[in-house]
């Protein structure tokens, strides 16, 4: 068919319908743009010019000088004046240069620079001509033609000729340009000293209003210009928009995506977050830009409103008045148009959310800034928060909320929903902290300042983790294939480093990618448990280990959620009795065995070895066998046989004591107290706490200690109950007890308990007073009837069935007859069966053995099952594995891979959910819902941790673990021994508080519970094994590392429990009033301050120490204080009077560790010295952290003053009320311990402890710390007090002593002879030493005649030393020949004797009354003897102690201040000021051996002899 | 999805939305009948249906003012449908469907019952919305495109057996088909280039907005330490990806799809049929259309919508209304067929070499490749006889390649056969 010319469709149509497609298009188009004009991001940055502008634009009416105006209007008079007269100083140059000044400048100018032009002209043909000339005369000097020569020298000739005039026209002209510079700057002298005043007074001015200008500035700036507005509009801002989205790129810090290694980072967050790193951004400015009242508002708040608004208006306006006047009028150049100003004080309402949005990241001096240890730019936001970094939505940003209120309003402000495709949402606030543990591997790191925590709930999750052990089942190892991930906890090997010989430990330390643990298993050793408890004792223990002690950390894992008889199937219902006997059987069984050398693992070892040696003896062995051998051999080497308590008892050198020493058991009152004496004193209840001191009671006063670093003995006396046969051994359990105080290491040779220093009575005292410490309440009572019911050999069968059917060596098909009578055939029973299977038990049962052997059984293999091991040493497990999931990376484990089962229904049934844990106006207190849940029965359950359960979230997940860990098996159903194991922890222990009702109690428990949880979780979530790039890894330089590894031993040992070891540290805000109260202080303080401290006039004595002197504050307004012992007290009558405050305003006092310096109302710098009491205002502590450690002393200063009131004597007031004495006798504080002693004897005493001083209470006990701890010790102290004390040049860990330097020795003499001849005393003391010594001689000569043999040689030696020296000096002084005076004196070496005798002269009560120096006894004996210090004390430390002891201490040490400043004492011991004395003092007591053994200073040895 | 989300008043207000456009509908097709064909009755009925809509909507809004989700598909409904879609039934209906919908053609393709099954699979579709779990896999934008395959193919699909089926009838009694009447031919411009461009035009503005209110999906970054569970293809491939649970990818991944392209490609080659050209037809090419769509409809769409909506975690099966449990765990204890085979006969098939083994399994590929054919050209002599036998051999192969799938997928169900063949020696399993 042919084609017509004619369209199918109508033309007309296909038009309408084109145009209207095209429509559609630039609808969709318009569509497109508008959506890309809403982004998310955009009406959020859009509105933050908005908040900008009203902020800077409030700060601008702030700021505004109102008070300031008379002086600023002052100044722009003087700079008015000074402007006329840089006028007038021009006028005078007009008419010097006669008539038009700016005419002449710019001809003076054009002449300037026309010369220069000429001068370079000439320079450069200068330059080229003598070039020219320097050829012309190298080639005449070549030339071998004479004519050519002859030319070539006059064409030298000639140039040189012209080289000579250019040189003349140069100098011409440099001189008329140094005319020409002259003559204007002559000119304009007196415009130019005019002109430098006006901008000194511009300046002054410009500091005035500084601030001000600032912020006017950036208002300026920030109001919105017709400019911004265009560029701002819809789809104009799809072009060139001022609306981007920010990121930060991060390189180095990348993400880990699967295989897709070192992907960057990007981190998009301030896209939104815009003010995260602006100062002035706070959340109360940002609620604060709302001006405008709103109908939901109070009345209160519209009237606060209304006169904000029209104050801050009114002032604006002024403002801009100002601004307007020194723009326009003054012609000021203000860097921005006084037009960009707004008209008024705009208004903005941000919602709370958007508060939060547009705030400012708290603390900018530690975070984001970048100044600060974790600028933004290098750190981005997601390596510390989480949360997809690279979203610019909410939703994709993965927000995680911190709480149900925050979870609703962010649903209902952004759409929120948990995103699940990010594998790391946000940390919730919460456990924010989690991010920390990334770079801050050694978690003691984050402890700033010695005791700041910075993430408080971090290391309180971690020193939970690390006291409860969870690291024996589950592994936290710190390293991933050889790179550093997290903090390593990891159990020490068995056995453990310092068991083995040096060259194997050598070998296990070889290799850097896997170090051995260091961790040491938290419970006790059940190794010789059969000399400690009973079988029914420890039966009932399993079953319900805080049913005996409420504070035990001993987990539970019986009566539990998912194992108790009511949940579990008929036919397992006996299962937990049953295995709970076996179990204790099983410890018994083996501790007897092990007793007697009997155990399993050294009879298979003793087997082997039987086996394998006739192999060795007819060289048969393998190469497998050969190695077998020696593993074996070292194995019983290393298992040595122990010794029973039965037999002997060894005391803390681990010495046998006679049985003599020990008394027999005495219940005698008498006897009682000294125990209950010996037990509060001796340091117990540093680590212990007992309900016996807790109640006054046989002339003792209460002592009731919180300290939980030990277990609570309050029932020690129930459980410490051997039985003989069946039968209670009251004998055996004493000596039990008894060796335990003597020497803990016997019965647990990795326990940390010390080693007390008692004498074998007194450790039976003090086993006696607990031993009668029966307590008979009723929960006990609960208790000890609860016995576990013995296992019948049905029950038996019943459980070992489940073990052995699963046994890989057992036919499954003889599981009953070996039950019935062992295995008899193991060819057919279990053809595999190894040596050291736990089957092996069963073989060749004897009849009637069947049950203990089933019960062996079962024992054996449910301490397997359950890793009973991973916290006590059990025989049988001395090579066992963790049997927990590694944590090391559970921080970002997949949610996927956790089972949650049906735990939603779980907690739907058992628990009742609150929605929030805390009330928000008191966080301290339980929530009030929470309160009342718990009344109902169900337990609290927090909704933000149930959606998270829900949500299939990680903290869901571990929240729900920790809180019921088995709960996961909930309506499953399980084969025993596949069900969960993991047993519930408590990790938190309130005390009940007087007058607290039992719901009240146990709300506050539930509560206290739910926030360590939380702390246990924020240090496990942290753990993601991510290898960071070294360069953000926390690496501490060598003295702060120094400081972070001691802190951990520290706290492994608990040394703070006795010391305390660093002093608080308080952050002060110091306005005005406080600059004032500080001031009065420092008036009252500065006039008891002359001993050592310098009035104005005078300067300080040791300025460099910090004791003494400190730099003046960084920032005036904010000073941070080093203080102990603080109280609440309320201010003075003369504070009140004559500061004005209210006098029930509460003020913090605590005594300055360090001296202080603050900026007075004056503006002056004034310093406090350590050691006096400072005040400030309680309101204005910014931020407060406690001292670190001596809680012992503490408890112990009440305690000894009622003990004996006349020793220990109190003074002061409320909280204030301490005893200076009784500190004295205590454990003394270790602050400045590193200042204070040697390193190296340190490391001997830590190692080692001798006695120091005589008269303390208690002895430092011996720990079992390994050199490695004692040297992180001994560094901490070294490197702590270098960081916090750097002006006195501390060295560690090696040391010398300048003073013993032979060098000083002589200069000394020679020093102090000058100085007795300047003040003209050189005659005199000539005269007097003279006779001195010839007493001296004397006392020798008859000695050296009494003497007999050896010692006459000696004595004679003496005596014919003294004769010489007597000779010497005796001619000199009659000659009266003074030069030879000043050489003999200086050749008797008498700065040393006259400084020997400042020590050693008594009567003068200057050392010796106090201190034993050697043989000569002290008056009363209060100090360590003298001699220690020559290798104890650091010289420059015992001078500045010597020179104020107060400063040094944190409490008033009653050591004397004896040579006070600006009094002569002692001058006719030794002349000099009280300085030089102190000087002299320490240097001798630095050389005491042998400063002593001078001949002079011989005599001062009393009777004794042959002493040193 | 964690069965967590709670329906609420905005699903109402949607589904009384998507129910008042099921109202005009009707109402537009009621009118249609009203003015247009003046059949009375048929719009009195559309009226009516549209009145139900109407009442839904009105039902559903109600509900959305009271923020409650409305009458939600009840339970034993739920439950019906997650039986009628395990994997036996729903293939065993798509096939009687199919064979229903060809032999009583006449009836399916009256537009009546064609707008009824149409407002029945709306009326039924905004229903199962109100289940949470149903819900959530369809909102899904990726899996937006499923709704519009079903619809259109469906659409398309019925055009052409109506159009077929009044051809059929005309050509019977001897008039020309519809498309015969209007055969004149068209100017390229602007009858065909001018309507592109406006199409064009339209499909621009449509992707646009599909942009604009679907974004696309963002899921969690990609890592080869987890898969995504389920892991799925895109949708028009999962078709493909259904294949691989029952061959082994060189069969399922390489074979197949190769055999499909050559078949599509070869179809013009092997097609002597030289009626239905340029007009719908059935009874004139039965066996091609039959063909056509028994691999396209049944095999390729229905798989897709089955891979999409009712294959879970771990590839598993699951009903519409079913939650996505990753824990579920279904037995896999399929057999081979040679272990069938000597196990009957009573002989440890897996103590033999895999030649002796597998010969019952070889033997019945090769009878099927090779003695199939000749069996067929017996069978189809006219057919034979009229194609020769090159494309006789080669149509009989293609279509031996596309029963393959259904003879694999009924043999697994009936008695859970793993493998015909089975080498793993030489990775060749079939």
């Amino acid at each position: 068919m042919a084609a017509t010319d004619k369209p199918y469709r109508n033309q007309y149509r296909l038009d309408v319908v084109f145009g209207a497609s095209c429509v559609l298009l630039l609808l969709t188009t318009v569509w497109m743009l508008y959506d890309d004009h809403n982004r998310p991001f955009k009406p959020i940055q859009r509105k933050f010019r908005d908040v900008e502008d009203a902020l800077y634009t409030q700060q601008m009416a702030e700021k505004f000088p109102q008070d300031r105006l008379d002086k600023i209007k002052a100044v722009w008079e003087e700079a008015d004046k000074a402007r006329e007269k840089v006028k007038k100083a021009k006028e005078e140059v007009a008419t010097k240069v006669g008539g038009d000044a700016d005419a002449w400048l710019k001809k003076q100018a054009l002449e300037k620079a026309r010369l220069e032009a000429q001068y370079q002209d000439t320079k450069a043909t200068y330059d080229s001509e003598v070039s020219l000339y320097n050829i012309l005369v190298d080639q005449r000097d070549n030339a071998t033609e004479p004519g050519h020569k002859k030319k070539l020298d006059e064409a030298a000739q000639a140039k040189k000729k012209l080289i000579a005039e250019l040189d003349k026209k140069l100098q011409d002209l440099q001189r008329q340009l140094t005319e020409n510079e002259r003559v204007t700057s002559d000119t304009l002298a007196e415009q130019k000293k005019a002109e430098d005043e006006l901008a000194a007074i511009e300046d002054n001015l410009r500091k005035l209003t500084n601030d001000f200008d600032r912020t006017a500035k950036l208002s300026a700036q920030k109001s919105w210009k017709v400019g911004d507005w265009f560029r701002a509009l819809p789809i104009i801002d799809g072009f060139a928009s001022p609306y981007k989205i920010q990121q930060v790129t991060l390189n180095d810090l990348t993400i880990e995506y699967g295989s897709f290694k070192d992907v960057p980072r990007y981190d998009r967050c301030t896209t939104c977050h815009l003010a995260i790193d602006r100062g002035g951004f706070t959340p109360a400015a940002l609620r604060r830009l709302d001006l405008e009242e709103k109908k939901d508002d109070s009345e209160q708040v519209k009237k606060e409103k209304k006169s904000r608004r029209e104050a801050l208006q009114e002032r604006y306006k002024e403002a801009v008045k100002f601004v307007k006047e020194r723009g326009d009028d003054r012609k000021e150049d203000l860097g921005f148009k006084v037009g960009d100003l707004a008209s008024k004080v705009p208004s903005v309402r941000l919602s709370e959310a958007q508060v939060r949005m547009y705030s400012a990241h708290p603390r900018l001096g530690l975070f984001v800034d970048s100044n600060s240890p974790h600028p933004v730019e290098k750190f981005g936001c997601t390596t510390c928060h989480a949360g997809q970094g690279s979203a610019t939505e909410f939703y994709f940003a993965a927000h995680t909320p911190d709480n149900t209120a925050q979870k609703k309003e962010w649903e209902k402000e952004h759409k929120w929903e948990p995103f699940h495709d990010w594998e790391f949402p946000m940390l919730p606030a919460r456990f924010v902290e989690s991010g920390c543990v990334k770079c801050h591997h050694q978690m003691t790191d984050l402890i700033r300042y010695g005791s700041q925590e910075e993430a408080p709930k971090l290391l309180r999750g971690y020193n939970l983790v690390r006291e409860n052990g969870c690291f024996g089942c589950h592994e936290i190892s710190g390293l991933k294939s050889g790179k550093a991930v997290g903090p390593d906890l990891r159990l020490e090997p068995w056995p453990a480093l310092e068991q083995l010989t040096a060259d194997e430990r050598a070998k296990i330390l070889a290799d850097p990618g896997n170090p051995p643990g260091t961790m040491r298993k938290v419970g006790p050793s059940l190794r010789r448990i059969s000399e400690k408890t009973n079988e029914v004792w420890a039966r009932k223990w399993i079953n319900s280990p805080r049913g005996f002690r409420p504070d035990t950390r001993m987990p539970h894992f019986y009566n539990l959620s998912t194992n108790n008889a009511d949940v579990l199937p008929q036919d397992q219902k006996d299962y937990p009795a049953t295995e709970i006997s076996s179990i204790a059987h099983y410890l018994f069984e083996e501790s007897q065995a092990y007793l007697t050398g009997t155990d399993r693992f050294r009879r298979f070892n003793e087997d082997r070895l039987k086996y394998l040696k006739p192999l060795e003896e007819r060289g048969q062995l393998s190469d497998k066998q050969a190695k077998e051998l020696i593993e074996v051999r070292r194995r019983l080497e290393i298992a040595v046989k122990p010794t029973p308590l039965a037999l002997q008892i060894v005391d803390g050198d681990g010495k046998p004591v006679p049985e003599g020493d020990i008394p027999a058991s005495s219940d005698k009152a008498d006897d009682l107290k000294a125990g209950r004496q010996l037990f509060t004193e001796r340091g117990c209840l540093a680590c212990h706490s007992h309900a016996g001191t807790e109640k006054a009671g046989a002339d003792l006063a209460a002592v009731a200690g919180e300290a939980h670093f030990g277990p609570n003995l309050s029932r020690l006396a129930e459980k410490v109950v051997v039985h003989l046969k069946g039968q209670k051994d009251p004998v055996a359990s004493r000596r039990w007890l008894i060796q335990w105080v003597l020497n803990p290491n016997v019965s647990h040779p990795r326990t940390r308990m010390p080693i007390m220093h008692l004498k074998p009575a007194e450790a039976a005292r003090v086993a006696d007073w607990l031993l009668s410490q029966k307590v008979d309440d009723r929960e006990f009572q609960e208790w000890n009837d609860k016995d576990v019911p013995a296992p019948t050999q049905e029950m038996l069968k019943n459980l070992a069935r489940v073990y052995l059917k699963k046994a890989p060596a057992v036919n499954t098909l003889k599981v009953d007859e070996v039950l019935e009578k062992g295995f008899t055939d193991l060819k057919t029973e279990a053809p595999l069966m190894t040596d050291d299977a736990d089957e092996q038990v069963l073989v060749n049962i004897k009849p009637g053995d069947l049950n203990d052997k089933l019960k062996y059984y079962i024992g054996k293999k449910a301490v397997g099952r359950m890793g009973c091991f991973a916290c006590h040493d059990i025989p049988g497990y001395e090579y066992a594995k963790p049997i927990g999931t590694p944590l090391n990376d559970w921080g970002k484990k997949d949610p996927a891979r956790l089972a949650f089962e049906d735990i939603v229904a779980f907690v739907k049934a058992n628990y009742q959910t609150v929605p929030a844990r805390d009330d928000p106006t008191d966080k301290a207190k339980p929530a009030k819902k929470w309160t009342e849940a718990v009344k109902d029965g169900k337990k609290p359950y927090e909704q933000f941790f149930f959606d998270a359960l829900e949500g299939h979230m990680r903290e869901g997940f571990l929240h729900q673990k920790i809180e019921d860990p088995r709960s996961y098996d909930y309506n499953r159903d399980m084969k025993w021994d596949d069900r969960l194991r993991m047993p519930q922890f408590r990790f938190a222990h309130p005390r009940r508080t007087d007058g607290e009702g039992d719901d009240e109690f146990k709300a506050r428990t539930d509560q206290a519970e739910a926030e360590a949880r939380e702390a246990v979780m924020t240090f496990i979530l942290g753990l993601v094994a991510e290898p960071i790039h070294p360069r953000y890894l926390n690496n501490p330089p060598p003295d702060r590392l120094a400081e972070v590894k001691g802190r951990q031993v520290l706290e492994k040992f608990n040394c703070a429990g006795c010391h305390l070891v660093r002093p608080g540290v308080y952050e002060v805000r110091a306005d005005q009033q406080t600059r004032e109260l500080l001031k009065l202080s420092h008036d009252t303080v500065a006039k008891g301050l002359s001993t050592d401290y310098g009035d104005v006039k005078a300067p300080i004595d040791f300025a460099a120490d910090n004791a003494w002197g400190a730099p003046p504050p960084a920032d005036p307004d904010r000073l941070q204080m080093f203080g102990v012992r603080p109280g609440i007290r309320k201010p003075t009558p003369r504070q009140v009077e004559q500061l004005g405050i209210d006098p029930d305003r509460d003020l913090l006092r605590f005594r300055l560790a360090d001296a202080a310096a603050f900026v007075d109302p004056a503006r002056q710098v004034k310093v406090f010295p350590a050691g006096v009491n400072v005040g400030v205002f309680k309101d204005q502590v910014v931020s407060e952290s406690r001292s670190f450690g001596g809680t012992f002393a503490d408890l112990m200063v009440p305690y000894l003053a009622k003990k004996d009131l006349t020793k220990y004597k109190m003074e002061g007031e409320g909280d204030d009320r301490d005893s200076n004495t009784a500190r004295r006798d205590l454990p003394p504080p270790l602050v400045r311990e590193g200042e204070r002693v040697q390193p190296e004897w340190l490391f001997t005493f830590l190692r080692n402890p001798t006695p120091i001083r005589p008269q303390v209470i208690l002895r430092m006990p011996k720990f079992n710390m390994s050199d490695d701890d004692a040297k992180a010790l001994v560094n901490y102290f070294g490197g702590a007090d270098k960081l916090r004390n750097p002006g006195i040049g501390l060295t560690y860990p090696y040391l010398t002593v300048p003073q013993r330097d032979e060098f000083y020795w002589r200069e000394r003499s020679a020093d102090y002879v000058g100085r007795l001849e300047k003040a003209g005393e050189l005659e005199a003391r000539g005269k007097s030493y003279l006779e001195e010594t010839q007493k001296r001689l004397e006392a020798a000569r008859e000695a050296a005649t009494a003497a007999k043999d050896d010692a006459k040689k000696e004595a004679e030696a003496q005596r014919d030393a003294l004769e010489a020296e007597v000779k010497a000096l005796k001619e000199a002084v009659d000659t009266k020949n003074a030069a030879r005076l000043k050489k003999s004196l200086e050749e008797a070496q008498l700065y040393w004797s006259d400084g020997y005798r400042l020590l050693a002269t008594t009567g003068k009560s200057i050392c010796l009354d106090c201190h034993r120096v050697g043989a000569v006894k002290a008056k009363e004996e209060q100090g360590p003897p003298l001699e220690l210090a020559f290798s104890r004390l650091r010289p420059d430390w015992t001078e500045h102690w010597m020179a104020n002891p107060d400063r040094l201490l944190t409490y008033p040490t009653p050591m004397p201040q004896n040579f006070p400043r600006g009094q002569l004492l002692f001058q006719e011991l030794m002349s000099g000021s009280s300085l030089e004395q102190v000087g002299a003092a320490r240097d001798v007591l630095m050389n005491l051996p042998k400063v002593a053994d001078m001949p002079v200073n011989r005599s001062y040895r009393a009777a004794t002899s042959g002493g040193k | 999805m964690h069965g967590s989300e709670q329906a609420s008043g905005s699903l109402a207000y949607g589904l009384a939305f998507f129910y008042f456009l099921c109202f005009l509908l009707n109402a537009g097709f009621a009118a249609y009948h009203w003015y247009l064909s003046k059949n009375q009755k048929q719009a009195k009925i559309w009226g009516a249906v549209g009145g139900l809509f109407l009442i839904l909507t009105l039902v559903y809004l109600g509900a959305g003012l009271f923020d409650s989700p409305g009458p939600a598909l009840p339970q034993a409904g739920r439950d019906l449908v997650d039986w009628a879609m395990g994997p036996i039934v729903y293939t065993a209906l798509s096939v009687l469907g199919f064979i229903a919908v060809l032999y009583w053609r006449r009836f399916f393709t009256q537009p009546a019952v064609a707008f009824a099954i149409l407002n029945l699979s709306l009326l039924f579709a905004g229903w199962a919305m109100t289940e949470p779990n149903f819900r959530s896999i369809m909102t899904k934008p990726d899996n937006v495109p499923i709704p519009l395959l079903i619809y259109s193919v469906g659409f398309t699909t019925w055009v052409a057996l109506h159009r077929a089926v009044i051809n059929d009838e005309r050509i019977a009694k001897g008039e020309p088909p519809l498309e015969k009447l209007e055969d004149e031919k068209v100017l390229v411009w602007p009858d065909l280039v001018y309507t592109e461009l406006i199409a064009m035009i339209i499909c621009t503005a449509i992707l646009i907005v599909w942009a604009i209110v679907l974004k696309a999906p963002l899921e969690a970054p990609a890592t080869a330490a987890k898969a995504p569970n389920p892991s799925k293809a895109p949708w028009y491939f999962l078709g493909l990806q259904e294949m691989l649970v029952y061959y082994d990818p060189w069969m399922a991944g390489v074979v197949l799809p190769t055999m499909i392209i050559v078949g599509l490609i070869a179809i013009p080659y092997i097609d002597f049929n030289p009626k239905g050209a340029g007009y719908y037809t059935f009874n004139q090419r039965k066996f091609a259309v039959v063909m056509f769509l028994f691999g396209f409809v049944v095999l390729w769409v229905t798989l897709i919508v089955l891979g999409t909506i009712l294959r879970g975690p771990n590839w598993n099966f699951f009903g519409p209304f079913e939650y996505w449990d990753t824990h579920k765990v279904l037995p896999l204890n399929n057999v081979n067929l040679s272990t069938i085979f000597w196990n009957a006969l009573g002989r440890n098939a897996a103590a033999m070499p895999w030649y002796t083994r597998e010969i019952p399994g070889i033997i019945l590929v090769v009878l099927y490749l090779f003695g199939l054919p000749p069996l067929m050209a017996k069978l189809m002599k006219g057919y034979f006889i009229k194609m020769g036998f090159l494309r006789f051999f080669m149509l009989v192969t293609l279509i031996q390649f596309m029963a393959a799938l259904p003879i694999k997928m009924i043999l697994r169900w009936t008695i859970n056969l793993k493998y015909i063949v089975f080498i793993p020696e030489y990775f060749f399993n079939i």
